[in-house]
């Protein structure tokens, strides 16, 4: 498995340039950016990067290249695992940088409690992409590239329309409601749903892959 | 080393039925035309494919007890597949590092520089015949027991060609080692392979020692007369001609003895192929 | 060793590698003692099949010419020189009856048989 971390991180070496560019324009938004922006941005700029994650199974996929893969010694579960393990090591580790970034600008620019305010929206961030990448990576697993990467955002956008229907059927304020309430339950149940998803999709992936023929 | 036993496949307009075994010290070839169903049989060897029926034994062991240990003793060339283009062999290098313990990075890299692969190079950037041979050269770079090549040469000059063949022969000097190749190319094969498998249509029609086939088989011209009073006895295949028929046998010493007048040819791989492809049974 | 092989004759080419040696011994380029190139050594080298190696090195030790100890290869046995040329001998016997009965079976005179002889002679 490790010698397929290093494959997969070498790939995104590649693109290394990319990511030291939306580092500095991450920077350069809390730095400049209006306070409504920001928080914004970076858990943005956190998703793109984590879309690497499905990236690395394009490049797996491209020009056949899976037949030769799984001809090496790793079993398709080995496969997976690595994938998971890639995606959490990418998702987090951009987030805590972002996070990081974002803690010290705004403890610069705006006063504490403001900048505790916007970081508190950061782990929900993290928790959405992980969400995302749950259902994403069985679909790319499942489909091709480019039927896995329409069906994903397909139900991201899905998702956006409930969100709209939410607030549109005025449920908005109720929501926020319950959310002031049982603030920490919510949190905590979120959290537990999130890890949840990411273990059951692992196991859904595994499946898929043990049975896919190349 | 490698046995395939009655191994099936169904695909809808496919069906792919055969065994085949490669022994130890030996280097085996697996031949026939497009779509006859080696790729097929060397993705159900690799575990890329599920089997519909058959037994699979690698190493003395059925192919579901394998160890991720044990595959580390087989190597791979697939001539449609490998590592992703975007990647440079000096990125391969850790990658088989890790995961092949008898990988020889001294070894690899400098059959690389012999070979004027560049290390920094991406792989895409490549041309056709630096790609088969890095291909085969990461096959042989970790003491592979078993090779499993799929057209290894396709794409190489002549001369690049004899290159990687002579590497096979090299790498078969030491150890325990077999080989299973499939090519187009039979001239290569003729100077290389131990005994060849032809494969058609999903089924192997023929099995035998490169030297009987070189040695016994052969072909035959005959008019329409010749044919009609000749023995026909050891004729394996017959096939229409201008002048009468090409005949392929598997005993041409018995005519090269008793019937010297005929025209007798040596056979080649590629003539068997045509003949047993194109050609009547008989 | 210096071997050659004529891919486009009609004698099986483990003939031709085994004829070779067999020369080779009794013209005494292979001394007595010496070691021969392992099957896929010399495989390699003539560009042929092991196994085509290996069934002329199991002729030459068959008829006494080589012996092979495991593990270690195969040497050149103490071949009595006179021996091996009386073995041609007798094959260049053999030959000759085969050809004068085939000649006598499809109608040639002893005459007409002995005139091919001197002609064929001549033209070697």
């Amino acid at each position: 498995m490790k010698g397929l971390l290093i494959k997969d991180w070498k790939l995104l070496k590649n693109q290394g340039r990319f990511f030291i560019v939306i580092i500095m324009i991450s920077i350069l938004i809390s730095l400049f950016g209006s306070r409504t922006y920001s928080g914004f941005t970076t858990s943005y700029l956190t998703f793109a990067l984590s879309m690497f994650i499905l990236s690395t199974l394009s490049y797996d996929n491209y020009d056949n290249g899976m037949a030769f893969l799984l001809s090496l010694p790793i079993s398709r579960k080995i496969y997976v695992k690595e994938k998971y393990l890639f995606a959490l090591f990418l998702t987090f580790g951009f987030w805590l940088i972002f996070f990081l970034i974002d803690l010290l600008v705004f403890s610069i620019r705006y006063s504490s409690r403001e900048s505790l305010q916007i970081l508190c929206q950061s782990p929900v961030y993290l928790a959405l992409i992980l969400l995302f990448l749950s259902y994403s990576i069985p679909l790319h697993l499942k489909f091709e590239s480019e039927k896995g990467r329409m069906m994903s955002f397909g139900i991201l956008g899905l998702f956006s329309l409930g969100i709209f229907c939410i607030v549109r059927l005025g449920m908005l304020a109720a929501l926020q409601q319950i959310l002031t309430e049982s603030l920490s339950m919510i949190i905590g149940a979120s959290a537990v749903f999130c890890l949840l998803s990411f273990g059951i999709s692992y196991r859904i992936s595994v499946k898929i892959m043990e049975k896919k023929e190349f | 080393m490698l046995k395939l036993c009655n191994i099936k496949k169904q695909y809808p307009q496919f069906q792919l039925q055969c065994s085949l075994e490669v022994p130890k010290n030996c280097i085996t070839a697996l031949i026939g035309p497009n779509g006859a169903g080696k790729s097929t049989a060397f993705k159900a060897i690799l575990g890329l494919i599920h089997i519909d029926g058959g037994e699979i034994e690698l190493f003395g062991k059925p192919f579901c007890a394998l160890t991720p240990q044990d595959r580390t003793r087989i190597g791979t060339a697939l001539c449609n597949s490998g590592f992703s283009g975007y990647l440079k062999i000096r990125d391969i290098v850790p990658i088989l590092s890790q995961m092949y313990p008898e990988f020889d990075k001294e070894n690899f890299l400098e059959k690389c520089r012999h070979f004027d692969l560049s290390l920094d190079k991406k792989i895409n950037d490549f041309s056709t015949g630096m790609k088969a041979k890095l291909k085969v050269l990461l096959a042989m770079s970790h003491n592979a027991q078993l090779l499993i090549l799929d057209e290894p040469t396709v794409g190489l000059d002549v001369v690049a060609r004899e290159e990687v063949l002579d590497m096979l022969r090299e790498y078969m000097l030491s150890g325990e080692r077999s080989i299973l190749i499939s090519s187009h190319i039979s001239s290569d094969l003729e100077g290389l392979c131990d005994d060849v498998y032809f494969i058609h249509e999903g089924q192997i029609l023929l099995h035998e020692e490169i030297g009987t086939l070189l040695d016994c088989y052969g072909i035959l011209k005959v008019s329409g007369e010749q044919y009609n009073t000749m023995n026909q006895t050891r004729l394996i295949r017959k096939k229409k001609e201008i002048y009468g028929y090409s005949l392929l046998t598997s005993d041409k010493q018995f005519y090269l003895e008793n019937m010297p007048e005929l025209t007798i040819e040596k056979c080649s791989i590629d003539e068997v192929i045509i003949m047993m492809t194109k050609g009547e049974i008989l | 060793m210096k071997l050659i092989i004529n891919h486009s004759s009609m004698l099986p080419i483990y003939e031709q590698i085994s004829g070779q040696i067999k020369d080779k011994i009794i013209h005494g380029e292979l001394i007595e003692g010496a070691a021969l190139p392992s099957v896929r050594i010399l495989a390699r080298e003539l560009r042929v099949s092991a196994l085509t190696v290996k069934k002329s090195y199991d002729i030459l030790e068959q008829e006494g010419f080589i012996s092979t100890i495991h593990g270690k290869g195969s040497f050149v046995t103490s071949a009595n020189q006179e021996r091996l040329a009386e073995e041609k001998k007798r094959e260049v016997e053999s030959e000759l009856e085969h050809a004068i009965s085939k000649g006598r079976s499809c109608g040639m005179t002893d005459q007409e048989i002995k005139e091919l002889f001197h002609i064929i002679m001549e033209e070697l």
